[in-house]
């Protein structure tokens, strides 16, 4: 599966330059994006898919593939109910 | 991210709550960009709060305006905008309070990097003094705690693995109880205001108290103090709440009836209010717990966490760099 949902996000925040290069399980800190750009990014996957994320879910974001598998667990949980 | 529309008369408020930093006591100044950025705002709301009052620094006569960094957090952090800088950081972190008392414990393991950084190294290649982390003070125990090389000249990283176990215990001398009640009710009411505090004040806590201001290292230092005039043996300790990203923090630790020694946190206990209804059992948690999301370190409140022996009596900069849940 494609990080496509998280890495539209990034963009947003640090510009397509930095997240055309990143690959989809490189470690987001690691690759330079700053702590306030992870908040920053967390809050706003939960503004744009309308999800509440738990701590144990940000703990799982390090890269754009894991924010984006999150992202498609936590829809499934709501869905559930 | 934005905080949806808030309000002027929200940000008004918050300005007018807001105790300026003394012009002594400020370390950074920062330009509109940066301004922008730490409120999560817009310019038209930062033009409105300068025309309100809040403080402007001539910017060596460009005309560009500078703002001190903890005036900006701190409007930020009472506009309940939910989009600055301290408000976010305050959700992401302390979310924890409000899921299951169960998480708050037991065998946690990060994994941790560390740079400490010395701003302007007379001899770069001068010996470091680290702190090591000690999680071991409450059961825990840290794997490694080694130096990455190569190391930048000037710079340190340090990384290791640490198991954190979270612990409920329970502050039992009535005294240290009353004390920690009195500072919960003197943070929510009006008798202190939680601010970021820059560290000539945070380190002075008497002034701060005095001046009705505290975070996590006045309060610690103050309460240390005060623990001591009823009789207990009390210390402070310097930690890092951690998560999707760390954050440095301080609090007391007493020596209770039972001899064991336990943490007095009221100022973790309030932040979580801030943020979102915790459970109702938080509240009695900061009050002798040990969480398992937050790393203590061997060091007090006051001191810093890494001395770069170069000469240069400017403080070390330490950043956790790297964080990862086991």
């Amino acid at each position: 599966m494609s990080a496509e949902r998280s890495r539209m996000l990034l963009a947003e925040l640090v510009g397509p330059a930095l997240v055309s290069e990143l690959e989809d399980d490189a470690d987001l800190v690691r690759s330079g994006i700053n702590s306030g750009d992870l908040v920053r990014l967390a809050l706003l996957v939960e503004q744009r898919y309308g999800i509440e994320l738990s701590t144990a879910d940000l703990e799982a974001m390090r890269s754009l593939g894991s924010i984006d598998a999150v992202i498609r667990r936590t829809e499934r949980r709501d869905a559930a109910g | 991210v934005t905080g949806g529309a808030v309000p002027a008369d929200r940000w008004l408020a918050a300005l007018h709550g807001l105790v300026p930093t003394q012009p002594a006591d400020r370390e950074r100044l920062v330009a509109e960009p940066a301004a922008l950025d730490i409120l999560g705002t817009g310019a038209d709301v930062l033009q409105e709060l300068v025309r309100e009052g809040l403080p402007v620094v001539d910017g060596g006569g460009a005309g560009r305006p500078l703002f001190d960094f903890h005036d900006l957090v701190n409007v930020g952090l009472y506009s309940g905008s939910g989009a600055s800088l301290g408000e976010m950081g305050e959700q992401v972190l302390m979310r924890f309070a409000a899921e299951s008392p169960a998480t708050w414990t037991g065998e946690r393991r990060w994994a941790v990097q560390v740079e400490h950084r010395c701003p302007a190294p007379e001899r770069p290649e001068a010996e470091w003094t680290v702190a090591r982390p000690s999680p071991e003070v409450a059961g825990g125990h840290c794997d490694r705690w080694a130096a990455v090389e190569p190391a930048e000249p000037g710079a340190v990283h340090l990384e290791g693995v640490l198991q954190v176990h979270g612990r409920r215990l329970a502050v039992v001398a009535g005294p240290a109880r009353d004390l920690y009640r009195q500072w919960l009710d003197d943070v929510r009411g009006d008798r202190l205001r939680f601010q970021w505090l820059p560290a000539s004040l945070r380190l002075d806590p008497v002034r701060a108290y005095r001046d009705g201001l505290t975070d996590c290292v006045a309060a610690s230092l103050m309460l240390e103090r005060q623990a001591q005039e009823l009789g207990f043996e009390a210390r402070t300790r310097k930690g890092h709440v951690v998560g999707l990203v760390s954050v440095e923090h301080a609090w007391m630790e007493l020596r209770d009836l039972d001899g064991v020694w336990k943490p007095v946190d009221p100022i973790l206990a309030v932040v979580a209010h801030r943020v979102r209804a915790p459970r109702p059992e938080f509240e009695e948690f900061c009050l002798g717990s040990v969480s398992n999301r937050v790393i203590p370190w061997d060091r007090p409140a006051g001191e810093d966490l890494a001395v770069h022996h170069c000469g240069t009596s400017a403080r070390v900069a330490t950043a956790v760099v790297g964080m990862a849940a086991g």
